[in-house]
């Protein structure tokens, strides 16, 4: 098993495009290092504290002024709240170190490792019957699911290569342009409406951990997709249009799931875990963690079988 | 004796009502090239196709080198190289690693040595460590016979091996496998090629329509062979013809003329012929023999089989 790893290895960087995705991974890191160093403050020396205090008073001046609509000073109010709770939970909103970079733009950049892992994965078998390597694939003295095994270990693997290569380019850049940060920080959510203080470090982590799922089910519909389909571009294709339609689809699945029931059960509403993190995105009435979970499982487990139960029966007849 | 490399037994494969191969049989012998006969659609592909597991047989058994391919797929497969249809490789990899590929894939330890004497034998040294996407049809040709041959199978299989190749890389071929039979592989090539088939093969079986019609005739047997035609040139026709009348009774006459006459022999018989012209004085200037093409010999099968079959 571990020579035919090393073979579907071999073959993956044998590729130029490959180390193209690599090497786009790592000028998105640094792009968007790039536009937050360029959009963050200037003095970052000041003292913060003085600040914040200094735009209250500023804020509670304007809200004197007589010529201001009702909106307006709900917005002031709004900003002076926000800013009084950063002040009682001594939370620098002006932070930038190397773990807000990546909890703001790496968390992003996964898009990308999703996107090239489906390039690949949906490419990994149907390639081989697109230049008809097929047939000297399956002639070797390995049962079918055993060579499909190994194809299947190695787009694992690749998943896991792109995103080490995401995170430690991201984390060696935070550091060159932001400096060694504490882990410990803290932050607003900023996936939350509401005034939660999280622990930037671990936010990250989570943000992380809470995507994987959905990408290892989403990986696996690629390389589904790329043993059902003999042509190379319709599998690469069809796995590319899911992916982009997910969102979309979980959309209108989300607005209809309050009247047919069964919605709850379709895959795209539990691809992104996410939402789970600090609990403020609401998936649906009812839906857990664990519910989440259950049916990411259950569809992981489906279309594993089908894939090696279709590659077993199949007839290579091109 | 030599023992069976391949024995295939009542192959059958339906897809819905149509039978594309129809109970077939037939076996290799270590040392034999067997030729696969057929116009384009007989079955021939499918059949190869079943032999190496790429589809589902409906019936029958393959057995390659004692290994049954149902119950040891993987000692099967260990004892077969291949190239099915055209040698399809990872153009954007270099021959060497495309061999490694394949060479990772035996259930067998492969050498760097044996990796290296492989290449040197297809000549492909020069090359080896350019892309395949840059390699002639017939460099890539010879690869396949490199990966085929990389794990040293007991049994060949070459489906159309000879497609889009010029003569030259025709001849190379050939040579190859006349090799490779002098060291006890068993060959199977499948062809509708017939003159390359007759240069190729010791012995051959005919498909039609998913039913193999004729097997096993040697191409070339020098006893029994029945020559198609031996003409001779003479003195005087019509002497010939009244010996030939009157002593070989059992020998039919095609043609005849005044200096010319024409029969159906084998080789002893056209001896004896020969012997009874001089003896009654009869000047013999010429034989000439054409001898029965691997084509003439599978129109005649095929003729004859429609003919019965009507």
């Amino acid at each position: 098993m571990m020579s035919l790893v090393k073979n579907e290895w071999m073959k993956i960087f044998s590729k130029v495009s490959t180390y193209i995705f690599i090497a786009f991974l790592l000028l998105a890191a640094l792009g968007a290092a790039v536009i937050d160093y360029k959009l963050s403050p200037d003095e970052t020396n000041k003292d913060w504290k003085q600040e914040l205090n200094a735009d209250i008073q500023e804020q509670e001046k304007a809200l004197e002024a007589k010529e201001i609509s009702e909106e307006e000073k709900a917005a002031i109010m709004e900003e002076i709240t926000y800013n009084k709770q950063l002040l009682a939970d001594n939370i620098n909103p002006d932070l930038n170190t190397n773990w807000t970079y990546m909890a703001e733009w790496t968390t992003t950049l996964t898009s990308f490792v999703t996107l090239f892992v489906v390039i690949v994965c949906s490419s990994l078998v149907s390639s081989e019957f697109s230049d008809g390597t097929i047939k000297q694939l399956l002639i070797r003295p390995y049962k079918r699911w055993k060579i499909l095994l190994s194809k299947y270990i190695t787009s694992l693997l690749f998943a896991a290569l792109l995103l080490a290569s995401l995170l430690i380019f991201s984390y060696l850049i935070g550091i060159i342009f932001f400096g060694n940060g504490s882990y410990s920080d803290k932050i607003m959510d900023p996936a939350s409406f509401e005034f939660s203080p999280v622990v930037v470090g671990e936010y990250f982590v989570d943000m992380i951990v809470y995507w994987i799922p959905g990408f290892l089910v989403i990986t696996t519909i690629a390389f589904m997709l790329s043993t059902l389909f003999k042509n190379q571009a319709l599998a690469v294709g069809i796995s590319i249009f899911i992916l982009f339609a997910s969102s979309t689809l979980n959309m209108v699945i989300q607005s209809f799931i309050g009247k047919y029931e069964w919605l709850k059960f379709v895959l795209f509403p539990h691809l992104d875990l996410r939402g789970y993190i600090s609990g403020t995105i609401d998936m649906f009435d009812g839906a857990t963690l664990g519910f989440s979970m259950g049916v990411l499982g259950i569809y992981y487990l489906i279309f594993l079988a089908l894939t090696f139960f279709f590659f077993q029966k199949k007839d290579i007849t091109n | 004796m030599s023992e069976s490399v391949l024995k295939v037994q009542s192959l059958t494969k339906k897809i819905g009502k149509a039978t594309i191969v129809d109970n077939v049989s037939f076996e290799i012998k270590s040392n034999e090239i067997f030729g696969l006969l057929g116009p384009n659609g007989a079955g021939k592909t499918t059949i190869i196709r079943m032999i190496t597991g790429l589809i589902n047989r409906t019936g029958g058994t393959v057995m390659i080198n004692g290994s049954d391919l149902d119950h040891d797929f993987e000692g099967a497969m260990h004892e077969l190289g291949a190239i099915v249809e055209n040698p399809e490789f990872y153009k954007y990899m270099t021959g060497r690693k495309n061999i490694l590929h394949y060479a990772r894939m035996s259930s067998n330890d492969i050498s760097n040595e044996r990796i290296e004497e492989v290449i040197k034998l297809v000549k492909l040294d020069h090359a080896i460590d350019k892309k395949v996407k840059t390699y002639s049809l017939g460099m890539r040709q010879r690869l396949g016979v490199a990966q085929a041959i990389l794990h040293k199978p007991s049994l060949l299989i070459f489906d159309e091996p000879t497609n889009g190749l010029d003569p030259q890389g025709i001849r190379e071929f050939r040579d190859y496998l006349k090799v490779l039979a002098s060291e006890g592989v068993g060959i199977l090539i499948s062809s509708h090629l017939l003159s390359e088939m007759q240069l190729m093969c010791d012995s051959f079986a005919v498909i039609e329509k998913g039913k193999l019609i004729h097997t096993k005739e040697h191409i070339v047997d020098e006893k029994t062979e029945t020559i198609n035609e031996v003409s001779f040139t003479v003195s005087d026709g019509k002497l010939a013809k009244k010996i030939l009348q009157e002593q070989f009774a059992d020998i039919t006459i095609l043609k005849s003329g005044a200096k010319k006459i024409s029969v159906s022999a084998t080789k002893e018989q056209t001896a004896h012929i020969n012997r009874s012209f001089n003896a009654n004085d009869l000047d013999v200037f010429e034989i000439g023999i054409t001898r029965k093409t691997l084509e003439d010999k599978f129109f005649e099968i095929t003729e004859q089989e429609m003919r019965e079959s009507v």
